[in-house]
């Protein structure tokens, strides 16, 4: 597993030295808690379809399904590439802002982006595995859609934030958050090696 | 005889096509054809021995063992070649390289670097930029860089010209030269078979027609040809017919007993050794007329 997430480190050096670099000039402009939250996200995001365009465009993965890997692995190491570039973005994310002058990020809000973008992506990878990642399925175009109402609620709990709810009085949000997730990433996992293997070239 | 492939009553079906009962085994340190017109179900069974395809019955073993349990297993020893080689074409050929080693327990690289030599490649060069010959060479260079005991390679000729596959069939005989590698190959150009098959699977619209030794097959079918009305398919002939073709000149009749058929022949008929092209094409219209 550890040898197919080396692969696309490898293979998205380039994007992802690029990103770094817009990342440092972009926080040395603007290094709003909400910028610097946000980042990290869009990168996971956009290196994700950048590597499964990648294997696309190449028609790669019946190449990888002959090499002595099982399905599950491949999967799994998919879902690990994801959270590993999201983890460290976050973490480095959460350093800049204690570094550079402004408001710092707090670790719930890092969770909270976390929990965020961890939840959207368990919803994509099982339909990206059943479906096969081409932008214009009908599968991506309901996702595209998913996406357009998260957005729109999370603008509706910016609303009810400013309102003044407090959530840092509601006890053991992390914990209730983390149970939720870890459990909609396991049926996530579980579906997706499912579908995987039963995927035909 | 150790067997290193068996394919038993293996069925596969899709909308409008069925893959049926297929049957055949390669014996360790030989060369089979797989061969059958386009569409006849080669790159379907090879699919399906990869794992690739799901099968809907039969039993595959490779090594012994069943192809989807052990498959990481039987896989590391296994070296398989698309019929149109797949790569992150804007790398060159050793970044690749550094991609697929890794999975390979047993790969060796001065192996690799030897082939490379060998098959005239150049290392730094993008993949995007190679032919297709290249690219096949180069796929075949990484198949053969783990000491893989199985070569599946799935039409790997096609397109090809003269020379490179002239070339390309040179290296699949010299690598059962130590007995202890055999080669599963599919084609749809029989004199690649003549050349350097030991053993033949044919397959014709989801249906196998024979797996043999090449000299059985070449010994048994036969061909009769003669003027029109010249020939009877009723009675004893009729048993052995396996296909047909009618024109203005007269009557091929494709047998797969041609001592058998000699003797029921009636005087002035001939019938001699059928090639392996006779046998696919008059087969092929055989089920036709059916």
């Amino acid at each position: 597993m550890i040898r197919l997430i080396i692969k696309d480190f490898y293979l998205l050096r380039g994007a992802m030295f690029t990103w770094t670099v817009a990342y440092v000039i972009f926080i040395l402009i603007n290094s709003s808690s909400a910028f610097l939250g946000f980042v990290p996200v869009f990168m996971v995001f956009f290196l994700l379809a950048s590597a499964l365009a990648l294997d696309d465009r190449n028609n790669l993965e019946p190449l990888f399904c002959s090499l002595p890997l099982k399905r599950r692995t491949m999967v799994v190491a998919r879902y690990a590439f994801s959270f590993l570039i999201m983890s460290v973005g976050l973490l480095l994310s959460l350093l800049a802002s204690h570094v550079v002058p402004g408001r710092p990020l707090s670790a719930r809000a890092v969770f909270l982006t976390f929990s965020g973008a961890v939840f959207f992506l368990a919803l994509f990878f099982p339909l990206n595995y059943r479906f096969g990642f081409r932008l214009e399925n009908e599968p991506f175009k309901i996702l595209g859609t998913l996406l357009a109402i998260a957005a729109v609620l999370f603008g509706l709990v910016t609303l009810i934030l400013r309102a003044g709810i407090d959530f840092r009085r509601i006890r053991y949000l992390e914990l209730y958050l983390a149970l939720i997730l870890a459990g909609v990433v396991a049926i996530s996992l579980l579906l997706s090696v499912a579908f995987f293997r039963r995927r035909e070239w | 005889m150790e067997f290193v492939l068996e394919v038993r009553s293996v069925g596969k079906s899709y909308p409008g096509f069925d893959l049926k009962d297929i049957s055949f085994s390669l014996p360790r340190g030989y060369i089979m054809g797989l061969i059958g017109p386009n569409g006849a179900g080669k790159t379907t069974t090879i699919k399906l021995i990869m794992n690739l395809l799901r099968k809907n019955s039969g039993e595959i073993r490779v090594f012994g063992l069943d192809h989807i349990r052990n498959e990481v297993e039987v896989k590391s020893r296994i070296g398989f070649v698309y019929d149109t080689p797949t790569f992150y074409e804007h790398l060159n050929l050793l970044q690749m390289k550094a991609i697929i080693a890794p999975f390979y327990k047993t790969w060796d690289d001065g192996r690799f670097q030897s082939l490379i030599k060998n098959f005239d490649l150049p290392p730094k060069k993008k993949i995007r930029t190679l032919s297709r010959g290249m690219k096949m060479k180069y796929a075949l260079a990484l198949a053969l860089s783990h000491e893989a005991e199985l070569i599946i390679m799935d039409e790997p000729t096609s397109g090809l010209d003269p020379v490179f596959r002239r070339e390309l069939l040179d290296i699949l005989h010299g690598l059962i030269e130590s007995e202890q590698r055999s080669v599963l190959f599919s084609t749809h150009i029989t004199s690649d078979l003549e050349r350097v098959a030991d053993f033949i699977t044919f397959i014709n619209r989801g249906e196998l027609v024979f797996s043999a030794s090449k000299e059985e097959v070449l010994e048994k079918y036969g061909v009769i040809r003669a003027g029109k009305n010249k020939v009877s398919m009723t009675g004893g002939l009729a048993r052995h017919v396996r296909g047909w073709r009618e024109s203005e000149f007269g009557i091929e009749i494709l047998t797969n007993d041609l001592a058998a058929s000699r003797d029921i022949l009636s005087e002035g008929v001939v019938a001699e050794r059928a090639s392996l092209e006779d046998i696919v094409f008059l087969t092929g219209r055989g089920v036709k007329e059916k």
